[in-house]
């Protein structure tokens, strides 16, 4: 999962460099110091809709300028991601396949802290991971020796490893370019993270594995720094108002 | 790229950002691998089913002779059902004990019960026998008593003689008996015709000097021919007098035992060219199984041969009690070839002419309590006893604790009959006397008293084989032996059996009490250290690769083993 993520956290910065730029004519004045007057029209009263892609996943918001250099956005976003052998584990013959399911609705509100620099935002909210789960099943695969005893994949049995950070999390970050488009449309970009609830881990095995129940606390504790949910995510803007 | 920002506008949010993102990937690659130190577990009680330890001991406690590492043979009907616990099929005991187990998917029942015999032959000792009948998926222990021709244990005496031989032959009329003791008040003797030819296993002469000759009496004091028959008590794969299998096997009821064991210069006497009538004295206070009173003269015994090899018992005829010439109660047996020989009496499920009972198919739950209902402790045997004494049924139990059941089946109609409960060779509980055919169910506790230590730890032990260079640890099934050193000396004896089913067991030991674990798994021995129990985490040195350590928790009085034991595994 953790290579997902990070798959997901390079790749996405090399987006905001393509030639797509926000706002296309107006790209250069958005990162400009526009004076009080052009952040009131801004953001005041205005209202947007935003379609968004990354590392929490593909999702929607709907943004209201709330104040003169804050806006409030509310919205929703998944990622269900699924890959074969992802890993080996050493010495045990296996097919596996890693699922990453994030499900999460947000409210978060995006600040412009300095006047000369309204292509910089802060970003602080929160959002409720109502799923927002990791899960490893283990196949076993060709047979085994144990001692004088060989056992096959089907004698041995499943394994699935799940891990839950369902709850709230607290967000903060850091948005790139205008969060309402001046125009029509515009993009920007996210870079911050959620601080997930602590994770709880479960680990289900059948057959032969049916005692790896007992490996939970030393997952639960491997685990327990994995809190930390990074979102590097590209906006798609349209303004409604 | 097309320069499209001013510079200066474009640098501080830009280098913020990247600050942030490398912030984050800093922290992401801090974070532990989330599978450090995780092993996957393996359970091995499924490949390995109803663990049975079959525990060899000197039927002398005392004795420094012990049986060691030797073959084994597995007969009988369920043979091929058969494995070490590990796994394969060649079959050997090591530091006398031998690790068995059914073969993956067997499920034995009590209408399915998988019955085999193991056998071994070692020098010095009359031959090892053992029938096994197992019925649940549950561990098991059998202790087997080796009977040793040099040491006479509780309850037994012996022959040992040097007779001279011409050409293989006994020139004149020959009269060899066993030396009574203290535990042991009945003796036997051997007489021989003059011109008596030894012959060996094919009946051909043995041409010799000497005739060396061993025999071990088992009679009824301390129970020793109930408790040690070889083989016990129930025969599966009897034979009827003329050598026909009786369906369904026979349980024994036995008055006395010998095991002979003859060599003529070396090579085992197997026959002789004329009868030998072996006397066999009886304790007067023998009850008749048949009758319900004591043996008295008239009263007719079956006797039974035993085969070596097999352990198969072959009812070989009917003898009348009389006075010998010490005016002592006792049976002639006259033999023609040589194995253990037994008089006694049986009880069949199938119609066998002199048997003492049929059976009316009645079967016999026992459920037992134990009023401390912590308590879990080794293996356990049921016996059923009639109100008179005789023993004729076992049945072997798994660890001792409350809620254990074992059934008997097929039961004889014994009126008055009683369960007791052996725990750690001794009685720790009877029943009240009930009908075998009607009781169906016996409820009976075992008190505390009988089977609390002095001053007990609970111990609970987690073992688990680590495949060496992999991810992956077995969780070990087989039964580990138990010793405790004789207080006031340096010799350890074996107490009982710690049940190990996927790594984990829990027994109760006596603080202070020095002990050592060990077992035979994986064509390897394991042994801990020896370690004295105390209320506190205590040291046990590493031996033969068995490693543990220990916590105590004061608030539960549990002393807490982890340990590992290298296992193959590819």
């Amino acid at each position: 999962m953790k290579k997902i993520l990070l798959l997901i956290t390079c790749v996405l910065p090399l987006l905001t460099w393509a030639d797509t730029q926000p706002d296309s004519a107006k790209k250069a004045s958005a990162l400009k110091a526009a004076g009080a007057s052009a952040i009131s029209e801004a953001f005041k009263h205005h209202l947007s809709m935003q379609l968004e892609a990354g590392t929490q996943g593909a999702g929607a918001d709907l943004r209201y300028g709330a104040f003169k250099q804050m806006s409030v956005r509310l919205g929703a976003s998944f990622i269900p991601v699924t890959a074969n052998n992802a890993f080996d584990l050493p010495g045990f013959k296996s097919t596996n396949s890693v699922s990453v399911n994030f499900y999460n609705v947000h409210l978060l509100a995006d600040i412009v802290p300095f006047k000369g620099a309204r292509g910089l935002r802060v970003v602080l909210g929160g959002a409720y991971l109502y799923k927002a789960d990791g899960g490893l099943n283990v196949i076993p695969t060709g047979s085994y020796t144990y001692g004088s005893q060989t056992v096959t994949g089907t004698d041995i049995g499943n394994l699935d490893m799940n891990v839950s950070w369902k709850g709230l999390a607290p967000y903060a970050g850091l948005g790139l370019f205008r969060s309402i488009p001046k125009h029509l449309f515009n993009f920007n970009v996210d870079l911050g993270t959620y601080y997930m609830a602590a994770p709880k881990t479960t680990i289900i095995g059948t057959g032969l594995l049916a005692d790896n129940y007992k490996l939970e606390p030393q997952f639960n504790n491997n685990l327990k720094d994995y809190r930390w949910l990074p979102v590097l995510q590209l906006n798609f803007n349209f303004r409604l108002k | 790229m097309k320069r499209i920002f001013s510079k200066k506008s474009f640098s501080v949010p830009v280098a913020t950002f990247i600050t942030a993102l490398a912030l984050m990937s800093a922290l992401m690659y801090a974070c532990k691998k989330p599978t450090d130190g995780i092993n996957i577990l393996i359970d091995s009680q499924p490949l390995s089913p109803a663990p049975t330890m079959i525990s060899f001991v000197n039927a002398d406690s005392t004795s420094v002779n012990q049986p060691g590492d030797f073959t084994v043979n597995i007969t009988g009907p369920g043979a091929s059902l058969v494995q070490m616990v590990s796994g394969g099929t060649t079959f050997q005991a090591s530091h006398g004990m031998l690790s068995l187990s059914l073969v993956k998917g067997t499920v034995p029942s009590l209408a399915n019960p998988v019955i085999f015999t193991v056998t071994a032959q070692i020098a010095g000792f009359a031959p090892f026998v053992q029938n096994v009948v197992i019925t649940q998926n549950s561990p098991s222990l059998y202790v087997v008593k080796a009977l040793d021709y040099a040491t006479s244990a509780s309850g037994t005496c012996l022959l040992k003689s040097a007779n001279s031989l011409s050409s293989g032959t006994l020139t004149s009329a020959t009269s060899i008996s066993t030396t009574k003791n203290a535990s042991m008040t009945e003796n036997a003797t051997l007489a021989f015709a003059a011109g008596t030819q030894m012959q060996d296993a094919n009946k051909n002469a043995i041409n010799a000097g000497t005739l060396t000759t061993n025999v071990v009496q088992l009679g009824i004091n301390k129970n020793a021919v109930s408790e040690d028959l070889p083989g016990g008590l129930y025969a599966a794969d009897a034979l009827d007098q003329s050598g026909n299998a009786i369906s369904g096997g026979v349980n024994l009821v036995p008055a006395g035992y010998l095991s002979i064991n003859m060599t003529a210069d070396g090579t085992p006497v197997k026959n002789f060219s004329k009868p030998v009538n072996v006397t066999m004295e009886l304790n007067a206070n023998t009850p008749n199984f048949a009758t319900g009173n004591k043996v008295k003269v008239g009263d007719v015994i079956p006797y039974w041969s035993q085969n070596d090899l097999t352990g198969q018992w072959k009812y070989e005829g009917n003898a009348t009690v009389a006075l010998d010439g010490s005016n002592n109660l006792s049976v002639v047996i006259p033999i023609s070839h040589l194995s253990g020989w037994m008089a006694g009496w049986f009880w069949a499920q199938a119609t066998v002419t002199g048997s003492a009972y049929s059976t009316c198919g009645s079967s016999l739950s026992v459920n037992i309590a134990t009023a401390d209902t912590s308590f879990r402790g080794g293996n356990y045997i049921a016996y059923l006893i009639s109100s008179n004494g005789n023993i004729f049924a076992d049945a072997r139990g798994g660890d001792l604790h409350n809620g254990s059941a074992v059934t008997f089946k097929n039961l004889p109609n014994v009126s008055q009959a009683m369960v007791a409960i052996y725990y750690k060779g001794k009685v720790v509980v009877v029943s009240s006397l009930f009908s075998t055919c009607s009781a169906g169910t016996v409820n009976i506790t075992v008190p505390s008293a009988a089977v609390a230590l002095a001053d007990p730890v609970k111990v609970s032990l987690n073992i688990q084989g680590i495949c060496t260079g992999k991810q992956i640890s077995v969780l070990p099934s087989a039964p580990f032996q138990l010793y405790k050193q004789v207080t006031g000396t340096q010799v350890f004896q074996p107490v009982g059996v710690v049940n190990i089913i996927n790594g984990l067991a829990s027994t109760m030991l006596e603080n202070n009490g020095t002990y050592y674990l060990s077992t035979y798994y994986n064509k390897t021995y394991y042994q801990t250290g020896s370690f004295t129990v105390a209320k506190a985490a205590i040291v046990i040195p590493p031996l033969t690769g068995f490693n543990v350590n220990s916590a105590y928790d004061a608030a539960t009085n549990t002393l807490s083993f982890t340990g590992t034991i290298p296992v193959p595994c590819n």
